[in-house]
């Protein structure tokens, strides 16, 4: 008896040190030559309108890096996951691309909450972490080997807030989620409104039912709004019911809004809406990329600042991998001191001494389902 | 503009869809004794099945009776296969409130499997209109008095037709209903029939109202369950005003504390009610 049960043991052992062996072979012994760049995102989840758009722009300037040759002559090879735009989730999605696949260099996240999330850990690990779309001012010092491609809301707030001074709204309104990147917007707005701040109301994720919110609202008697959303699920939800509460009010959105097939698809929601985004350079680079990006997914970018800041995103760090080889703080010092003036999809690219994007924001308004430069 | 007269407009409509999601759970816990939470996740999958109709070109009618059929056919199901083999086996309630659960986390992954990972919204709107000093949409009214004419006919169903006079036997004891010849199986049945088609309609409300997400039928669940407890689980008429009552708490607590606090309030609220009432506004002395 006692020996069937220590033979039953040997064997346990043993089929445990098979299957450790096969995980370990199917995750190292893989393709060796591949030069192997993590990517955090939101592929499910509210937030996979922003997330996938950016998947996209990465796979296709990942597609011409490797048609013209790859990097120093290795192929690039994309290693994405799932972030959720969740803090918690990222926690693990960057541990699993740092300690699992073992990549030294991280594009992302979306959100900034999962970048913020992420930046601790990829900081401890000296991992280069480079996100095109995180937005939250917070992040600017996050740590040495931060980069973003994309300007901080800092910028976007001053714009709305000088916007307003000129125009005379001086009470304004604020309703914003509780998310990282949602209350960065707020805060970094109450920082540079002058005017009077009337209402200022945060939400949870998942709220649905704005309409006492907005009736509150409307007895503050604002002359503006400021709708600062994590994604445009909730934004349209507080967009219908504000049109429903028949209040009459300028309403100013955060960039999670820009998205241009939901803006056509609920064209009088969004109606004079104001926002803030990069305006792409009307020729070269940015117009060969929107090109590509319609011939290889069969329609228009819906986000074609954001698909250019990711798409720049993937040549910047390919262009300094190729420069000064596969060590995060060697691609950090090029980012900080070789990239000047740099011709991206964007436009004429800087990072300043954070690590943050130096690129012009421009004040956008929604008219008949297009978003239309305000002219200041 | 008189904030009374627009808080209790918001009151009304939200707790019309509370209340029409609080009486299907309610409708077939009384008589099947199973606290259906999984009702989350059929009102869930009813609501895509209404968004995707509507986006497919079917206008909003067709789109609301297919996903009507669709909560019913979900619904019956849930109990065929999952609930009636459980009966079979004799199971003790918390059997049958694991499987409840589970089918619940279920319906979001069929939903993010079929429709995708993505919230979506309808951008559906109706005309406004002004009454005493608020505002209201046309489809907040038709919502209200549709509720409202849909408690009315269950009302009198339950009351006075040969299959309520059958459930209500089965209710009170299903042993000797079965003695006298009804056939509580397909009393049982019928009942999945007549509460996912209540779930059908709040789903459709939900979404023409509010949008959709893969996940939102927890909290459908978590609300109906927390109408049902307020209001006396087994109680129809419990339930509907205990939806009010939580939608009116709800928006007071907006009014006057902030929207961060929505939630946690109805929590204290379902709190108070357990502590101090255990068994609702209504007790549990009779069903419906």
């Amino acid at each position: 008896m006692a020996e069937n049960k220590q033979n039953g043991l040997l064997w346990a052992i043993g089929g445990v040190l098979i299957i450790l062996g096969v995980i370990y072979f199917s995750v190292t012994g893989g393709s060796t030559n591949t030069l192997k760049i993590g990517v955090l995102a939101p592929l499910t989840g509210d937030a996979a309108y922003a997330g996938t758009a950016i998947q996209k722009s990465n796979d296709l300037a990942v597609s011409e890096i490797n048609a013209a040759g790859g990097v120093n002559g290795r192929q690039i090879e994309l290693v994405y996951e799932d972030s959720k735009c969740e803090g918690a989730t990222a926690t693990t999605s960057t541990q699993k691309l740092i300690n699992v696949d073992g990549v030294k260099f991280i594009l992302g996240g979306t959100c900034s909450g999962e970048t913020l999330a992420a930046a601790p850990i990829t900081q401890e690990a000296r991992v280069l972490l480079l996100s095109p779309t995180a937005t939250s001012p917070d992040l600017t010092n996050a740590g040495d080997l931060v980069f973003r491609t994309y300007p901080s809301d800092d910028f976007e707030a001053k714009m709305v807030a000088a916007y307003a001074k000129e125009n005379g709204l001086a009470r304004a309104a604020i309703i914003s989620e509780n998310t990282d990147f949602a209350q960065g917007v707020r805060n970094a707005f109450k920082t540079s409104y002058e005017g009077e701040l009337v209402f200022d109301e945060a939400y949870n994720t998942g709220e649905t039912d704005f309409r006492t919110l907005i009736t509150k609202m409307r007895a503050a008697n604002p002359q503006m709004v400021y709708v600062s959303v994590q994604t445009n699920v909730s934004g349209e939800l507080i967009l219908k019911q504000l049109e429903e509460s028949g209040m009459n009010v300028a309403v100013f959105a955060v960039n999670s809004m820009l998205d241009r097939n939901a803006i056509a698809a609920n064209a009088s929601l969004y109606e004079e809406a104001i926002m803030a985004e990069v305006q792409l350079p009307s020729e070269g680079k940015a117009v060969a990329m929107l090109a590509a990006f319609e011939t290889m997914y069969g329609s228009a970018s819906e986000f074609p600042a954001f698909t250019a800041s990711a798409y720049d995103s993937v040549y910047l760090l390919a262009e300094a991998i190729a420069a000064v080889g596969e060590d995060p703080e060697a691609v950090a010092g090029y980012f900080s001191y070789q990239v000047v003036d740099w011709p991206g999809a964007i436009g004429t690219f800087n990072f300043d001494e954070n690590g943050d994007a130096e690129v012009e924001l421009t004040l956008v308004q929604v008219i008949g389902g297009e978003l239309v430069p305000l002219a200041q | 503009m008189d904030v009374l007269v627009q808080l209790v407009f918001h009151t009304l409509i939200t707790g019309s869809i509370y209340a029409l999601i609080a009486s299907g759970l309610v409708f077939i816990y009384a008589t099947t004794r199973v606290f259906h939470l999984a009702h989350g996740g059929v009102i869930a999958f009813a609501a895509y099945v209404f968004w995707w109709t509507n986006e497919m070109g079917l206008p909003l009618v067709v789109a609301g009776i297919v996903a009507i059929l669709a909560s019913i056919i979900l619904g019956v199901l849930m109990n065929e296969f999952v609930y009636e083999p459980l009966r079979a086996r004799k199971t003790k309630s918390l059997g049958y409130l694991i499987a409840t659960i589970a089918m619940l986390m279920m319906c979001g992954a069929v939903i993010i499997l079929l429709f995708g990972a993505q919230g979506q919204s309808l951008g559906f709107s109706t005309e406004l209109y002004h009454v005493a000093g608020a505002t209201i949409s046309f489809l907040q009214i038709i919502i209200i008095a549709s509720a409202f004419i849909l408690f009315l006919g269950l009302g009198a169903l339950v009351r006075f037709s040969r299959f309520g006079k059958a459930m209500r036997a089965t209710a009170d004891n299903e042993v000797v209903a079965e003695v006298l010849g009804i056939d509580t199986h397909a009393v049982r049945r019928l009942t999945f029939v007549l509460g996912s088609a209540l779930g059908g309609v709040a789903s459709i409300f939900y979404v023409l109202e509010f949008n959709l997400d893969p996940n939102m039928g927890v909290m459908i669940a978590v609300k109906g369950l927390t109408a049902a407890i307020i209001g006396g689980p087994g109680s129809i008429v419990g339930a509907i005003l205990g939806a009010f009552l939580l939608s009116g708490v709800e928006q007071a607590s907006v009014w006057y504390l902030g929207s961060t606090w929505r939630n946690a309030m109805a929590f204290v609220l379902l709190f108070v009610f357990l502590l101090v009432k255990p068994t609702g506004l209504f007790g549990r002395g009779r069903d419906f």
